[in-house]
């Protein structure tokens, strides 16, 4: 096990490097010249070909760019990310200084995606083809569909405008994080709706299932006891894809509520072409789902016992 | 035998823990919004709580400030020179300036007893400091000073390559006059201290900036204890932060929810025009639009009323071509407007040589008349949210005298690029050069400029001369005949006179919205 993990980690350093080329490379092939529009940022709009000239020169950027990207390398490896175009602080400190209302929007997310979801998936499964099944499975494709900056907007409208029982923006509190969690949890929790659904299906239909039934254990014992926690492992499979839709959710979300997250500043960093800042986000987001993916493989060993990471990798 | 009942009884239990969860979930809901105690409407009613689009990324004066930081910063630093809701310029930190030359020598004259926010007390030395070489401001628009004298204690006199009218210039809020303490010896801002109604108190980043008022502000306290901008980028939520409440004043709301706003029973919505028109500018170094009869054709096939109208949601004033806005100095209230005229613009098309005959598109010697419009595609820009719309319909009316439009929304680099390499047949833009009430716009097609697409030796004489003019009279003859010019020669066409609105709730009062667009005059609100 200890041997999968380091071995995965292994791997986490091999997707940094390739992602944040990637982002590199495209961040600097983007159109418009990178010298100018830092120069422009700097000096306003009659920047003069001296003064882009010697950006150029301050900032590397007369290199090629595989050079380019192995100095910037050897220093993010040390830890140093450059600093902000927009804002000349360091940009490690602008994103971990907005990492924690990510964080605890993902987290707050994932939550109201698994209350709603697994329940909701697990009676959809012991129902199956009956009216319930069929207006939760109803519920849940609406779920997936509904465009998040949407459904922010008319939670907005109803809780805070209509009721007026939550503030529409802002961060910092249990109330302020409730409607960004609902928009972007319920969207998850469709998912989580439809693989627990046909996770459970499976597992229901299994002898050991029909066995215990067969010993005449209550049907509800046999499907929260004992089919609940095999049909998770799908789940906890698409927990760790999820995680990337809650990345890419806090974008949209984060605007609309105002939160000060890592959604936003990438995106206002990508429009002020902060090399720096979107380089480091883009780092985070790929280190996090790579890490996240680890856990759920992890996870996935403790909910089945049959599944081992052995160093010959058996069964992984 | 009892596998009939049980199952029964199986379902009603099924049912009854999914029906516990949702009730769990459900409470859970309500634990949250109760837990985190009143949630919207705890605020000290002393707090002027204030919504705004972007966040101030930085207080440097080698920096300009972006966006919606304009309106923190004129809460907290202030100008030499100041201009009235009017645009009228009136004494700002300066009593009285004079220019002993005509313009190429400027002595201002300070205030005294002013003192920064650090109680130090603002002397000539500050201001030398503030349009320092390294400035942003001396580094584009204040290019002609060359230098900044410290005359004595309360006396700061500029030395300037050219004749110019400085004390215009010295009005925009993006380079006010700062201590130098606010900034450490590298030159990194620590903290923003100005001489303005409020201090700057806390700020945290993408969220909010907290101002208190200054008790020794020089036209007395102002009346509110405490200012807070939330940063809320999106529009429509900004709105309903509003109107739920939250929020005591939005800036920049979108055309279209002004007549809605309007109806609202607790919301004022404040609105002047502003100092800014939406223009199409065109490339006048490349076919078709080389021609003038093509440019005048464009002219006069869009209908700028009917655009204000139907697309803009009637926020804004039709110019029907003429360039400035109704609000500026030297504006020529009698200018003949390009008016809506369909036969004449096909006419105008017909003498250049392009004819409609079958199919849709005008042709000449048998080549297509087919047009690229460029705009800006960074909703955070000006006018991003409201262009891609304009440039629709604009695409829609040229269709109907035969000219194909193709509309490329464009990232701000790449947008650069193409107009830098002059790929491009028109632009959507607003503003320009356009800040208080002097109309320094023209500028933006004097053919040194980097964004001009017009090169004319008479045009660019008239925009130098009028700049320089050695006396008011003489300034506002070669202004009028300026915008007569503009109209004759084209080099753009003008669509709209922007509006600014700005909504508050019913119970803020003391608020005069200034035609100055970053502008945002707190110091005599008061919240009933």
């Amino acid at each position: 096990m200890l041997a999968y993990v380091v071995r995965r980690l292994g791997f986490l350093v091999l997707v940094a490097v390739v992602v944040s080329f990637i982002t590199f490379a495209f961040m600097r092939l983007a159109p418009g010249d990178p010298a100018e529009l830092i120069a422009i940022g700097r000096f306003g709009e009659h920047v003069t070909e001296a003064q882009v000239e010697q950006v150029r020169q301050q900032e590397g950027l007369e290199a090629p760019l595989p050079v380019q990207y192995v100095r910037w390398g050897a220093r993010a490896a040390r830890g140093d990310l450059g600093r902000s175009l927009v804002s000349g602080e360091p940009a490690a400190a602008e994103i971990l200084g907005r990492l924690p209302a990510t964080v605890e929007l993902a987290v707050a997310a994932l939550l109201v995606s698994l209350l709603l979801g697994v329940p909701v998936g697990t009676v959809c499964a012991s129902h199956r083809g009956r009216p319930l099944d069929v207006a939760a499975r109803g519920g849940a494709l609406l779920g997936v569909s509904v465009p998040n900056f949407w459904l922010a907007l008319l939670l907005i409208l109803v809780f805070s405008l209509w009721l007026g029982w939550l503030p529409s923006y802002g961060s910092g509190g249990l109330a302020r994080l409730v409607l960004p969690a609902v928009t972007l949890g319920t969207g998850m929790a469709a998912l989580t709706t439809r693989v627990m659904r046909s996770g459970a299906v499976e597992v229901l239909s299994r002898p050991y299932i029909r066995a215990a039934r067969a010993r005449g254990l209550s049907e509800r014992t046999i499907l929260w006891k004992h089919a609940l926690k095999n049909s998770l492992i799908p789940t906890v499979t698409v927990l760790g894809l999820q995680f990337g839709r809650v990345l890419e959710g806090a974008v949209i979300v984060e605007a609309v509520f105002g939160r000060p997250g890592i959604g936003r500043l990438l995106v206002n960093s990508v429009y002020a072409r902060d090399f720096a800042v979107v380089q480091g986000c883009v780092l985070l987001f790929a280190g996090v789902y790579v890490l996240v993916n680890l856990l759920v493989d992890v996870v996935y060993a403790w909910l089945d016992p049959r599944i081992h990471y052995g160093a010959g990798g058996a069964g992984a | 035998m009892r596998t009939l009942p049980r199952h029964a009884g199986a379902q009603k239990a099924k049912l009854r823990t999914a029906a516990g969860f949702t009730a769990g979930f459900a409470l859970l809901l309500a634990v949250m919004a109760l837990g985190a105690g009143c949630g919207p409407r705890e605020e000290v009613a002393e707090t002027l709580q204030v919504g705004i689009g972007t966040d101030v990324e930085h207080w440097s004066p080698m920096q300009f400030p972006d966006g919606d930081a304009r309106f923190v910063w004129s809460q907290v630093f202030e100008t030499l020179v100041r201009l009235t809701p009017e645009l009228e310029m009136v004494p700002g930190l300066a009593l009285s300036w004079h220019s002993p030359d005509g313009g190429r020598t400027w002595e201002f004259r300070l205030r005294p007893d002013v003192r920064f926010h650090n109680g130090e007390p603002l002397t000539a030395e500050a201001v030398a400091f503030s349009y320092g070489p390294d400035t942003y401001a001396r580094r584009t628009v204040l290019g002609p000073v060359e230098s900044v004298e410290v005359v004595d204690e309360l006396t700061v006199r500029f030395h300037l390559r050219r004749p110019m009218a400085l004390p215009h210039y010295l009005t925009h809020v993006g380079w006010p006059v700062m201590s130098p303490d606010g900034l450490d010896r590298e030159g990194r801002p620590v903290r923003p201290i100005g001489t303005g109604p409020f201090i700057f108190e806390s700020h945290s980043r993408g969220e909010r900036i907290v101002l208190r008022r200054n008790p020794d502000y020089r036209e007395g306290p102002a009346g509110v204890e405490r200012v807070v901008f939330q940063v809320i980028p999106d529009a429509a939520a900004r709105l309903i932060a509003l109107q739920a409440g939250e929020l005591h004043m939005a800036v920049k709301v979108p055309d279209a929810d002004v007549s809605r706003l309007i109806e609202h029973p607790a919301v004022e919505v404040h609105r002047v025009l502003s100092t800014f028109t939406d223009f199409v500018q065109f490339n006048t170094a490349r076919e078709p639009f080389d021609d003038l009869r093509v440019r005048r054709a464009v002219a006069h096939a869009l209908d700028t009323e009917a655009l204000v109208a139907d697309v803009l949601a009637g926020v804004g004033r039709a110019a029907e071509g003429r360039p400035l806005s109704p609000v500026l100095q030297y504006t020529d209230v009698d200018l003949v407007p390009l008016r809506h005229n369909l036969s004449r613009a096909r006419t105008l098309l017909r003498e250049a040589g392009w004819e409609v005959s079958g199919g849709d598109v005008a042709q000449r010697d048998g080549r297509p008349l087919r047009v690229r419009l460029l705009v800006t595609q960074n909703p955070n820009v000006g006018a991003g949210d409201r262009f891609p719309i304009m440039a629709e319909a604009l695409q829609a009316a040229l269709a109907r005298v035969g000219m194909q439009v193709e509309v490329q929304r464009l990232e701000s680099g790449a947008f650069r690029r193409a107009e830098r390499a002059g790929d491009f047949d028109m632009l959507l833009r607003t503003g320009y050069y356009v800040w208080g009430g002097y109309p320094r716009h023209f500028f933006l097609h004097h053919s040194a400029n980097p964004f001009s697409h017009f090169a004319d030796e008479e045009y660019d004489r008239l925009v130098e001369d009028a700049d320089a003019a050695p006396d008011e009279e003489a300034r506002r003859e070669l202004y009028h005949r300026l915008q007569r010019e503009t109209m004759e020669r084209l080099p753009a066409f003008y669509l709209a006179h922007q509006e600014k609105v700005v909504a508050a709730r019913g119970n803020v009062s003391g608020y005069r919205i200034s035609a100055e667009g970053p502008w945002l005059g707190l110091h005599s609100v008061t919240l009933d």
